[in-house]
């Protein structure tokens, strides 16, 4: 018997973006409740979700309850479930920033955003290799359409490379898939799994070569170095809550690699055992210390706001290369952290645009003090706090655990330096950018700016969330923990899936 | 005498070096032109990932010997729909960056 509860946090915000379709034109009220009732009850499912998923039972939905391997089905374990929540929570808290308060935004942000998010949920849940890519497709389309959303040249520029990029990207993940399905002879992942074991050694070095354009996707879509290219411009050109909710996004493309590494390219898989090994780590280091390098040299906020991203996407990526339990778990721990951390970032950066004013917006040159520069400081200091992972919050429980688990790596040293080295440099830049828009303040009057009390309320809940994060660590730590024990074992999920008769 | 499958994997190739060529182009129409020979070719390559067969059905009757696998053939019908969406998608932002910027270069700038 299937439980629908499965399949509600993608069906869920795909139906309401239905209803703000039918919604009439204008009715801008109407869609924000739709919407925002929506992302609430996807939240809610995803809270029961990881209570579910945290008994140890590997849920598993069968679409039209054909038989595995033929049909597709969703998968709910421990990560995915987690993975699930988190993008619901910031994906609620993005649209809520959206919602409050005066903004020109068109009818159709609230269908798009939906849409963004039931493709991100469905991309978590997904237990077949092309069901995954259409998934991508779902996200991708909602998100080519709002980078390009709104007035500014810029993002038309900036969505154009952004849509041609990612539409290589995929026609790599269709070759790559059909090399895979070529070779096994099925999609659903646990299948596969089992099936790259049993290959005659001829078909190695193919199997090989489909695996390695499935972690090359994987990286663009997370935007590792050198694949990253696409990010920056097209994160700092879109609006904020959508730059908040992208924070999620290349999130997809690390779940994917934690994913993939962990069942069909993990331990005991025969040719493709351990493929990501050698290259993870180094490129994860690489990342984080390139986009710091060039966070240093951003001229505008939102700019710096997406090479830190790409920077906390490396320091994440340490824990799973270093194919540790520990080190998974500490790498999911900094992932939540860092997600919520750089939402925050992307919500208060729309607000210091909307207090200084179209004219200087979010570059980082002085400008007249803004006219709530108290409550605008505060949050940008807590979430200054939360991004350089400074304790006391949660980001620095994240790279302390990242660092135990790396005590004992050969590569210690190296991951040493570049992790500290990187919350030192990421900690000069933000107070350097706070410096300037907050101190150097000139003598001009401000600009009439509308009110952002209630904008400020959305950041203030991330924020909490962060402050729930690092006093929750030892129960959430814990959790993570199991779930990593899950996800490095490919045999719990290969029992579960195909251990399962209807 | 040349085998169905050089024949196809040299088509497959043809299509996806015109394809590059026209991306690296930096103009939307020869990028989106580009973009739908690769997308063919991956499509002519999903298919064959159910190994090329002549003479067969391409699903069980009764009284037929052997099908073709019909999985690939699902796997292109979607990459079909979603690319005509992409194209489709594409050439309207192509089509809106021009009037934008009045040029048809991927940076919005003709002397890039």
């Amino acid at each position: 018997m299937n439980n629908h509860a499965f399949i509600l946090p993608v069906l869920i915000p795909l139906i309401a973006a239905m209803l703000c379709v039918l919604l009439p034109t204008g009715n801008r009220a109407g869609r924000r409740v739709v919407g925002g009732l929506a992302l609430l009850g996807t939240t809610a499912v995803a809270v029961g979700l990881v209570l579910l998923a945290d008994t140890g039972a590997i849920g598993i939905y069968r679409f039209g309850n054909w038989p595995i391997p033929y049909g597709i089905i969703f998968l709910v374990d421990r990560l995915s479930a987690l993975m699930v929540l988190l993008c619901s929570t910031v994906g609620l808290i993005a649209f809520a920033h959206a919602s409050v308060g005066p903004d020109r935004r068109s009818d159709h942000f609230p269908t798009l955003f939906l849409t963004l998010v039931a493709g991100v949920n469905g991309a978590f849940l997904t237990g077949d290799a092309f069901n995954l890519f259409v998934f991508f497709e779902i996200l991708l389309l909602s998100a080519y359409i709002l980078v390009v959303h709104g007035r500014a040249a810029a993002r038309a520029q900036a969505g154009m490379q952004y849509v041609f990029l990612n539409l290589v990207g995929s026609a790599l993940f269709l070759v790559a898939v059909g090399m895979l399905y070529g070779l096994t002879g099925t999609l659903n992942m646990a299948h596969m799994a089992v099936r790259v074991t049993e290959l005659p050694p001829g078909d190695a070095a193919l199997l090989r070569v489909g695996a390695v354009l499935m972690m090359v996707v994987f990286a663009i879509k997370s935007a590792l170095f050198p694949v990253w290219s696409w990010l920056p411009r097209a994160y700092a050109a879109s609006s904020a809550p959508v730059a908040a909710v992208f924070a999620i996004m290349t999130k997809v493309g690390v779940y994917a690699i934690i994913r993939y590494s962990g069942l069909i390219f993990g331990a005991g898989r025969g040719p493709v055992e351990d493929l990501v090994k050698p290259w993870l780590l180094p490129l994860a280091l690489i990342t984080t210390v390139v986009a710091i390098i060039a966070a240093v040299a951003a001229r505008r906020l939102n700019v710096l706001a997406s090479w830190l991203l790409i920077a906390s996407v490396g320091t994440i990526l340490v824990g799973p290369g270093l194919f540790q339990d520990d080190g998974l778990a500490a790498g999911l721990y900094y992932m939540l952290h860092s997600t919520l951390a750089m939402a925050a970032l992307f919500l208060v950066a729309d607000l210091i645009e909307r207090q200084r004013g179209p004219e200087l917006g979010d570059s980082l040159v002085p400008g007249p003090a803004m006219p709530q520069q108290r409550l605008v400081g505060v949050l940008f200091m807590v979430t200054m706090v939360a991004v350089a992972g400074l304790p006391p919050l949660s980001g620095f429980l994240g790279k302390a655990l990242l660092l135990s688990a790396a005590s004992q790596h050969p590569a210690a040293p190296a991951i040493f330096v570049i992790l500290l080295g990187a919350s030192f440099a990421s900690l000069v830049v933000i107070s350097r950018a706070g410096s300037v828009l907050f101190w150097k303040t000139t003598d001009s009057p401000a600009p009439a700016s509308a009110s952002i009390t209630w904008k400020a309320l959305p950041v203030s809940l991330l924020l909490l969330c962060i402050l729930g994060l690092t006093l929750g660590a030892g129960p959430v730590s814990e959790y993570l923990d199991r779930t990593a024990a899950q996800v490095r074992d490919p045999s719990i999920l290969i029992d579960a899936v195909l251990g399962e008769r209807p | 005498m040349i085998s169905i499958e050089a024949i196809y994997a040299l088509a497959i190739g043809a299509l996806v070096a015109g394809g590059v060529y026209l991306l690296l182009r930096a103009r939307t129409f020869p990028i989106i032109l580009g973009l739908s020979l690769i997308s063919y070719a991956v499509n002519l390559y999903l298919v064959s990932m159910g190994r090329l067969a002549v003479g067969r059905a391409a699903f069980t009757l009764p009284g037929t010997e052997g099908h073709v696998d019909p999985v690939p053939q699902a796997l292109v019908l979607t990459a079909i729909v979603i690319g005509f969406a992409m194209t489709a998608f594409s050439i309207t932002l192509a089509v809106k960056s021009f009037v934008v910027f009045g040029n048809d270069h991927i940076d919005g700038r003709e002397d890039a």
